[in-house]
């Protein structure tokens, strides 16, 4: 347990730096743009929105998979195990999804309070969450949030993990699968789109009274499976690439 | 097993495709020595100790270390420092930070010590790994792996990118530390006439092979160049173990490997020839060449 919390210690004290570098990049070019927009517009009404749950999503998804090779290599060489390392970097991309969820939900009132101040409008929706789920609690967005993030955080090892395992055969095969899957989506016709729609909407609960709660059951459930993936064919992965 | 065993291989086999890396690779090293691991380019020396330390995995074979199996093993692992040749640090460190979480991870970590170091190599801690010349980055590798004081010390290539007196600082460092806190290095390197003297018991692996391991001096003592007339060195080293020959004009060179006792002492002196030491560097050519060196 020494070992997991050393480990954790030192992944968190590298997550805090660089999350707070994003932090204060994001705002300064979220909050700095609207200003701007709303001084060279000559004060005109605005709503302000910096959409920090949605740079953060992007930000989890890189930072993790970054991390997993600089982080994994590393730790390695100061006589920690594979075990070790996993369990430790589990619990620090969980506090980070939950650090980034509240961060998420707290812009929303960042959000309203610029609105109000600036343009004097009083916002009335300031949750996202309940456009798409009508009737949830607002402050339901929290625990969503930090389980969206969570599944992200899985993904993103996984794909560490096989990037690290398979380098640029994996990359490629992924982004140009990625790629050919969105450009032959419109190209299959209607029924496609209805048919991933359907998949979308059972997958978050859509329409459901409890599905705030149900598509965080999805999404944790899911992060489970890609969790376990990542940790099976991490588990005897070799220390094999030097840092770039 | 000896008490004083430290680490155990038992035929250990890797292969990668349909190279072997290593083949049934089996030795056992004490506690409280140096050991120098030598061999050529892709004779198995980085993968052997990537195994022993669990950064890779082996096909066949275990690795105990401190008697327990070493594979994963998080009791083990803490008690072992490797410095590999491959930089596994993070690019955007400063050297200070590195050296403080060095001092989180193996408990005998000596800061004041590292600090010395630091200081004698002339090692900014206030750079950023990134920012550090090929030679900083393997001196900041010996730091750590000094200041580290793990039971198990394991260096592959620690001296690349030196100049010859840090090359000559860094032995007389670790000769210094090691007699003041005794415990047991692998060092792997290339450079092995300057290195010979540090050393104790020389590994010398070959194919994935281990085919040689002595003490220094017994190295020393075992390995001797006999030259003359062909027919003189020919009758001089009649049943010993010649690992290379050579004419050079009208002499014959011819190196040995053998344990020597009174009666061939004797021989040699009255056959007419001359007898002179092989420095260790050309004795590892010989025997990686030849790969005669077979435990005699």
């Amino acid at each position: 347990m020494n070992r997991i919390s050393k480990c954790l210690r030192f992944q968190l004290k590298n997550m805090l730096k660089s999350t707070l570098w994003f932090l204060i990049i994001y705002c300064l070019a979220a909050y700095g743009l609207s200003l701007l927009t709303y001084i060279l517009s000559g004060g005109e009404q605005q709503t302000f929105r910096s959409g920090l749950s949605v740079g953060a999503a992007f930000y989890i998804f890189v930072y993790v998979i970054s991390d997993y090779r600089t982080t994994f290599n590393y730790l390695m060489i100061n006589g920690n195990t594979r075990t070790t390392i996993y369990i430790s970097n589990i619990i620090a991309n969980i506090i980070l999804s939950v650090a980034m969820s509240i961060l998420s939900y707290l812009s929303g009132f960042a959000d309203a309070f610029f609105t109000k101040a600036l343009s004097g409008i009083i916002p009335g929706q300031i949750s996202i969450l309940q456009f798409i789920y009508p009737g949830s609690v607002g402050v339901l967005e929290l625990p969503y949030l930090a389980a969206l993030f969570i599944l992200i955080t899985a993904f993103s090892k996984l794909y560490g993990v096989l990037n690290y395992k398979f380098g640029k055969y994996f990359v490629t095969i992924f982004w140009v699968g990625f790629g050919l899957a969105v450009i032959s989506l419109p190209l299959s016709g209607s029924d496609s789109f209805l048919k991933i729609g359907t998949i979308i909407e059972k997958y978050l609960w859509l329409g459901h009274p409890n599905g705030v709660l149900l598509a965080q059951a999805s999404f944790i459930i899911t992060a489970l499976v890609f969790g376990a993936a990542a940790y099976l064919i991490s588990r005897r992965q070799p220390q094999t690439e030097p840092v770039s | 097993m000896s008490d004083n065993i430290l680490l155990e291989t038992r035929s250990l086999t890797k292969r990668y495709g349909k190279v072997t890396a290593l083949n049934n690779f089996s030795v056992a090293l004490e506690s409280n020595k140096i050991y120098g691991l030598l061999g050529r380019n892709g004779a198995g020396k980085t993968t052997l100790l990537d195994i022993i330390t669990s950064r890779r995995f082996a096909g066949a074979g275990d690795v105990r270390l401190f008697g327990q199996d070493a594979k994963e093993n998080q009791k083990v692992l803490p008690n072992v420092c490797y410095m590999p040749e491959k930089n596994y640090f993070i690019p955007t460190m400063k050297v200070s930070e590195i050296l403080e979480t060095s001092a989180m991870f193996f408990v005998n970590f000596d800061m004041e010590y590292a600090d010395r170091l630091c200081a004698r190599f002339g090692l900014d801690k206030r750079k950023k790994y990134k920012a550090l010349s090929r030679g900083y980055e393997s001196i900041l590798r010996i730091v750590v792996g000094l200041a580290s004081r793990a039971p198990l010390t394991i260096f592959d290539e620690p001296v690349l990118g030196l100049d010859a007196a840090v090359r000559d600082l860094f032995y007389r460092e670790l000769l210094e530390d090691y007699t003041s806190h005794p415990r047991t290095f692998i060092v792997s390197t290339h450079l092995i006439e300057e290195s010979a003297d540090v050393f104790e018991d020389v590994l010398i692996i070959n194919n994935g092979e281990l085919i040689c391991r002595h003490h220094v001096a017994e190295l020393r003592e075992m390995a001797f160049y006999v030259s003359g007339r062909p027919s003189d060195v020919d009758a001089a080293v009649n049943g010993l173990n010649v690992i290379h020959s050579e004419m050079v004009g009208s002499v014959k060179i011819s190196a040995v490997f053998n344990k020597i006792n009174d009666e061939m002492k004797n021989r040699l002196k009255t056959c007419n020839v001359d007898i002179s030491p092989i420095p260790v560097q050309k004795l590892f050519i010989y025997l990686t060449n030849s790969n005669k060196g077979v435990f005699q």
